[in-house]
């Protein structure tokens, strides 16, 4: 219970912030200033369009991944997409700042008007990091279509358009009411993509605002009611969406294809010539990396800057991560008590509780919580301990989302058995343990890579001496060292793909298939 | 299961102790061997190893036989946001680059002391009587441009803002030049402003945080004016040996800013932080700091570079440090609604 | 875990199969609707009267709005085969004796003791379930012996294995092996665990006619010999015969006055 206790206190912290006693208080007065409401509406209308840009784009997409399985490197390319999905996200703003920025590779073919800051740049990173996530879900839904179906098409005589809206529309219909509200919510939380490409109070959002009114303004009182303003958004989008269902987002559909209809050449050309389109695109601002840190002057880097940022936020994320997982384990506890007691009530409590920190953007809890203890600690020595335990309650739902299923799936297994043998608690764990270790190492690696890209918190708790990656990167790139920016982006970049490989290569841990088992997670805050 | 539960209780135990215990280690690491250290907050430009920063850091401590230690934020607005927030926990002894749009509010702040020391060395064109801050160098804000793109700049601010040039400026919330077109507008526009605002964010690429990261980009081929100093021209003069980047002239005037360095209330080292004030306007110091942060020396007497005799000449208009710290939150709110249209 | 009834276990004269005669047992299990409950009546056919082995007097498990009730008694060393049409409440008897299910009132008593207060790992019994006998993520090796406290039986486990044509699956996984090759594991682990009353819930539902009857024959073997008190679930006619000292068919009562 110590754990209900932590994260239940965090939050109760937070939220005695938020209420405002001393020195901030809600004022409703701002929700009647021009541009509270213009930064709600660009907040609103950015997350609209990058949800359907990304699902517009996803769908020719997913048909292609599905309907030509022959296509080379398929499988790399999930993967990709994967990638490309949980990359810390100012590695991809540097990555088009070089290709689009006004210096870019790109710029050049484009019109004189072009500018990357602002909405086009926001869209842009939105949807290069929501698209292939929408691709890896349609495809898979695409996969559920059976055979009869299409048989019928065919028999029928269908128009490949009269068979799209008959055989495959109602097959992805469901997921992608889902999936718009899913990246919706991920964008309208996003922070490090606004703050970096935002570009003046035009393209601000609700979220950066926070922060802005924090650390530029140090108005307490408009930075609460702004995190209530955004809290009660996101809170009621997430609401809306644990309605609709879930969202088996990290599965991945590897599985064999069994009947598919034959698409005339002309199609299958243009499949392959968007799928190739797309390799590019999904590649392009990674490789727009390695030329720009040709021109790092050598001789001036400051290496120990960025080795020592690398080492911190590897330590930062793993040490978040670790104390996530040690949360969530004692999170769990009780809850697979009341699956053996049948105590569904007290069940859908104890689950609200450790994982309401979905709800919270991560903003929301740090400013609280900063308001809180502004006045009390010395957040100077102990920030870093705020900004640990801070990312590791953000991380608690997406560990959450993945050990609990197997860990029920465990007890309903083999419980009684585990009784009928009178395991020894020493053996219980002995049997427990190569059981859950594949869902366990997922968990944990998603949870470090996450951690790992974690502006926001920082951005409240952190203290730019000690500094972490991203907000090195953030560093660079704000006063426009795009070559240091480009090399410190490289190394997060390789940094979060050797432990990919890590813990892939963990015996028993298998990031995507594990992933692809059991892992339903509705929402992913903190991008 | 309790057996394993007590075990992972415990390790989890262990765990957070060892947290525990790293913090206060580096809170205790940090604590000591404060007497010998002066921290300076200032903008991350004066610092850069192109600024007055490292020059003024070698010379000072070989005098006070210390440790100065800069810390650097994006710009002058920032420098007092981030004092504001720490409080009376802030490290600082110094705060360098708040100039004279801030240092009214610094003062009602009580985040300052008196300096104690005489003003009469510098130059009378400031006409300084300030008890807690003392001037390091001045310029005026101007908006610059090349003369390779454009052949024919505007000769007026509203001649700017109507035209479709793209242009680039800071956040007045964060950055003192922000700061400075903000005094600017107010003085040429008054109650007007907000139209103005309006019609410059039609072509505004965007607005940076500092000062460093709008010259930046504006170099890099970013926008075709920057707003940046009258002085900024000599910089490319003396250092690069050309004269592309030459600041527009506009008929109004221009605004005048005045950096400052104060001490803090919270300072642990007055008189250490007063030696560093005194050392600013000495003229060792005076010397180096208009060809590294390309800004007008504050005394007399200070011999510059040819190129400085080539800068403009512009007039001065614009509001008293009270009359900015009266109207400064409103003026914000002003700029924010409109720019954000 | 030991248990000290195991010392005072009465070590019964082994029955050879052939000239055992099958006392066929009938049973009532009542089923009582929850508006009539207090007023049931209890068949008993046959007196529980021994002091020594399993004695099950009124034992009430409430299942939803069902309630069954169980009257019986097995002696020490005896196989008992239970039958009786699917829903009667045979696997439900099994698991209130192994402390899986819960029961409201009544007696269980092995050798003059009360099980009912015991939680399952107390409980002097070794079942095996339907499903779900073997850890799948651990080898057939593992699995067999597991849980063992003090000195494993291990050869034992194996001459089992390979009198039950096992030999070769030892060091595989459970899901490399064949359904009726899974329950074998399970049942030799079961058989050969220390606890002296075995619950064996349709042990020899997925096995062909020859392993059938070659486990079956087993079963009867090791149990006979080490004393144990089985209880056996079996809707086959065959099983009872090979394995089985008497039956008991259990009943639905279809007056519940």
């Amino acid at each position: 219970m110590l754990a209900y206790a932590v994260v239940i206190f965090m939050t109760a912290l937070a939220f005695y912030g938020l209420i405002g006693f001393d020195q901030a208080q809600f004022d409703a007065r701002l929700l009647r200033d021009s541009y509270i409401q213009q930064i709600l509406m660009f907040s609103i209308q950015q997350s609209g369009l990058s949800a359907l840009l990304s699902i517009l784009f996803a769908i020719p997409i997913a048909r292609t991944i599905h309907f030509m399985p022959q296509l080379p490197g398929r499988l790399v390319f999930l993967r990709l997409c994967l990638l490309s999905f949980i990359m810390p996200t100012l590695v991809l703003v540097t990555g088009l700042v070089a290709l689009l920025g006004r210096s870019g590779y790109i710029t050049p073919l484009l019109s004189e008007d072009w500018n990357l800051y602002g909405l086009n740049g926001i869209l842009l990173a939105h949807i290069y990091l929501n698209m292939p996530l929408a691709v890896r879900v349609l495809s898979q839904q695409l996969g559920h279509i059976p055979d009869t179906g299409w048989r019928l098409a065919q028999q029928l005589k269908l128009s490949p358009w009269q068979s799209f809206l008959k055989v495959e529309w109602p097959a992805i219909k469901s997921s992608l009411l889902m999936l718009s509200a899913f990246i919706f919510v991920l964008c309208f939380n996003s922070f490090a993509v606004v703050l970096a490409l935002g570009g003046g109070p035009g393209s601000t959002t609700l979220e950066v605002a926070i922060y802005q009114a924090l650390k530029y303004d140090f108005n307490l009182s408009e930075a609460l009611t702004l995190a209530w303003l955004q809290f009660a958004l996101a809170g009621s989008i997430f609401l809306l969406m644990a309605k609709l269902g879930k969202l088996n987002w990290l599965s991945a559909d590897t599985g064999h294809q069994r009947w598919l209809p034959t698409w005339p050449k002309y199609q299958q050309h243009a499949y392959r010539i968007l799928y190739c389109l797309v390799w590019l695109l999904l590649l392009s601002p990674v490789l727009a990396l390695l030329p720009t840190i040709l021109s790092v002057n050598w001789e001036t880097f400051n290496w120990i800057t960025l080795f020592t940022s690398a080492l911190r936020s590897l330590a930062l994320a793993l040490t978040s991560a670790l104390l996530a997982l040690l949360l969530t384990w004692y999170l769990l506890q009780p809850i697979r008590s009341t699956y053996r007691h049948q105590q569904e009530k007290f069940r859908v409590i104890l689950q609200w509780l450790a994982t309401h920190t979905l709800v919270a953007p991560a903003m929301v809890l740090s400013t609280g919580l900063y308001i809180y203890l502004l006045p009390r600690t010395d957040l100077d020595s102990s920030g870093i301990f705020w900004l640990i335990t801070l990312n590791a309650l953000l991380l608690i739902p997406f560990i959450f989302g993945q050990l609990k299923p197997r860990l029920i799936q465990f007890d309903q297994q083999y419980a009684l058995l585990s009784e009928n043998l009178k395991l020894t608690p020493k053996q219980r764990l002995y049997i427990l343990w190569p059981f859950i270790r594949p869902a366990l190492i997922s968990s944990f690696s998603l949870a470090v890579l996450l951690a790992l890209g974690d502006v926001a918190v920082f951005s409240i708790f952190g203290d730019s001496d000690w500094s972490t990656l991203p907000w090195l990167i953030y560093g660079y790139a704000g006063s426009y060292r795009m070559a240091e920016a480009a090399l410190a982006s490289l190394l997060l970049l390789l940094l979060c793909i050797a432990l990919i490989y890590l813990f892939e290569h963990t015996p028993g841990g298998h990031f995507r298939d594990s992933g692809s088992r059991k892992s339903k997670v509705k929402n992913g805050s903190g991008k | 299961m309790n057996l394993i539960h007590s075990r992972l209780q415990t390790l989890f135990a262990g765990f957070v102790t060892a947290i525990l215990a790293l913090f206060s280690f580096q809170a205790q690491a940090q604590s000591q061997n404060q007497n010998d250290i002066l921290t300076v907050y200032t903008y991350d430009s004066f610092v850069s190893e192109w600024g007055p920063g490292p020059q003024l850091k070698k010379i000072f401590e070989q005098q006070c036989q210390c440790e100065l230690k800069f810390v650097a934020v994006e710009d002058g607005v920032s420098i007092l946001n981030r004092v504001r927030i720490e409080g009376k926990k802030t490290k600082a002894d110094v705060l360098l680059g708040l100039d004279n749009g801030l240092i009214e509010e610094a003062r009602q702040l009580k985040l300052v002391r008196p300096h104690k020391l005489t003003t009469d060395h510098l130059t009378p064109v400031l006409n300084w009587q300030d008890d807690s801050f003392m001037p390091f160098d001045y310029g005026y804000f101007a908006f610059i441009y090349d003369n390779r793109k454009i052949e024919r700049p505007a000769t007026s601010l509203s001649e700017l803002i109507q035209s479709d040039a793209q242009v680039i400026y800071q956040d007045p919330r964060t950055s003192t030049p922000g700061q400075g077109l903000m005094t600017w507008m107010k003085a040429v526009y008054g109650d007007q402003s907000t139209q103005q605002w309006q019609q410059l964010a039609q072509h505004t690429v965007t607005v940076t945080k500092g000062w460093w990261e709008a010259y930046s980009m504006f170099l890099e081929g970013g926008s075709d004016y920057v707003l940046s100093y009258a002085t900024s021209p000599a910089y490319h003069a003396v250092a690069e040996g050309h004269e592309h980047y030459q600041a527009a002239l506009f008929s109004e005037g221009h605004v005048t800013q005045i950096e400052v360095a104060g001490i803090t209330n919270n300072s642990k080292n007055p008189e250490l932080a007063r030696d560093f004030l005194e050392f600013l306007t000495s003229a060792e110091a005076q010397k180096i700091i208009p060809v590294t942060n390309w800004m007008l020396p504050v005394i007399d007497g200070v011999e510059l570079p040819q190129a400085f005799s080539k800068l403009i000449q512009p007039k001065t208009i614009g509001f008293t440090p009270k009359e900015i710290s009266q109207q400064r939150k409103a003026w914000l709110r002003e700029w924010r609604s409109a720019a954000s249209q | 875990m030991s248990y000290p009834e195991r010392t005072n276990t009465t070590t019964p004269d082994t029955t050879t199969p052939d000239t055992r005669s099958s006392d066929i047992k009938s049973m009532h299990s009542q089923n009582i609707t929850i508006q009539n409950i207090g007023s049931h009546s209890i068949n008993k056919k046959r007196q529980a009267s021994h002091k020594h082995g399993l004695e099950i007097q009124q034992l009430n498990v409430q299942l939803e709005q069902l309630t069954l009730s169980y009257n019986l008694s097995v002696t020490t060393g005896e196989i008992l085969a239970i039958q009786g049409t699917s829903g009667v409440g045979k696997t439900t008897l099994l698991n209130t004796i192994a402390g899986f299910q819960h029961a409201k009132s009544g007696t269980l008593l092995w050798q003059g003791s009360e099980l009912l207060g015991l939680p399952a790992d107390k409980r002097p019994v070794s079942m095996l379930f339907q499903e779900y006998n073997l850890f799948e993520h651990i080898s057939v090796l593992d699995n067999l012996t597991l849980g063992f406290t003090g000195l494993i039986p291990k050869q034992a486990l194996i001459a089992a294995a390979e009198h039950l044509g096992l030999a070769d699956q030892i060091s595989k996984m459970p899901t490399e092996l064949s359904g009726g090759q899974r329950q074998r594991v399970g049942l030799i682990r079961t058989l050969l665990r220390p606890e002296p009353i075995i619950l064996l819930d349709e042990p020899f539902a997925e096995l062909d006619q020859n392993t059938r009857l070659q486990a079956a024959q087993w079963t009867r073997e090791v149990a006979k010999q080490q004393g144990k008190t089985l209880l056996l679930v079996t809707h086959q006619q065959e099983d009872v015969e090979v394995v089985a000292d008497s039956t008991l068919v259990l009943q639905q009562s279809k007056s519940a006055d």
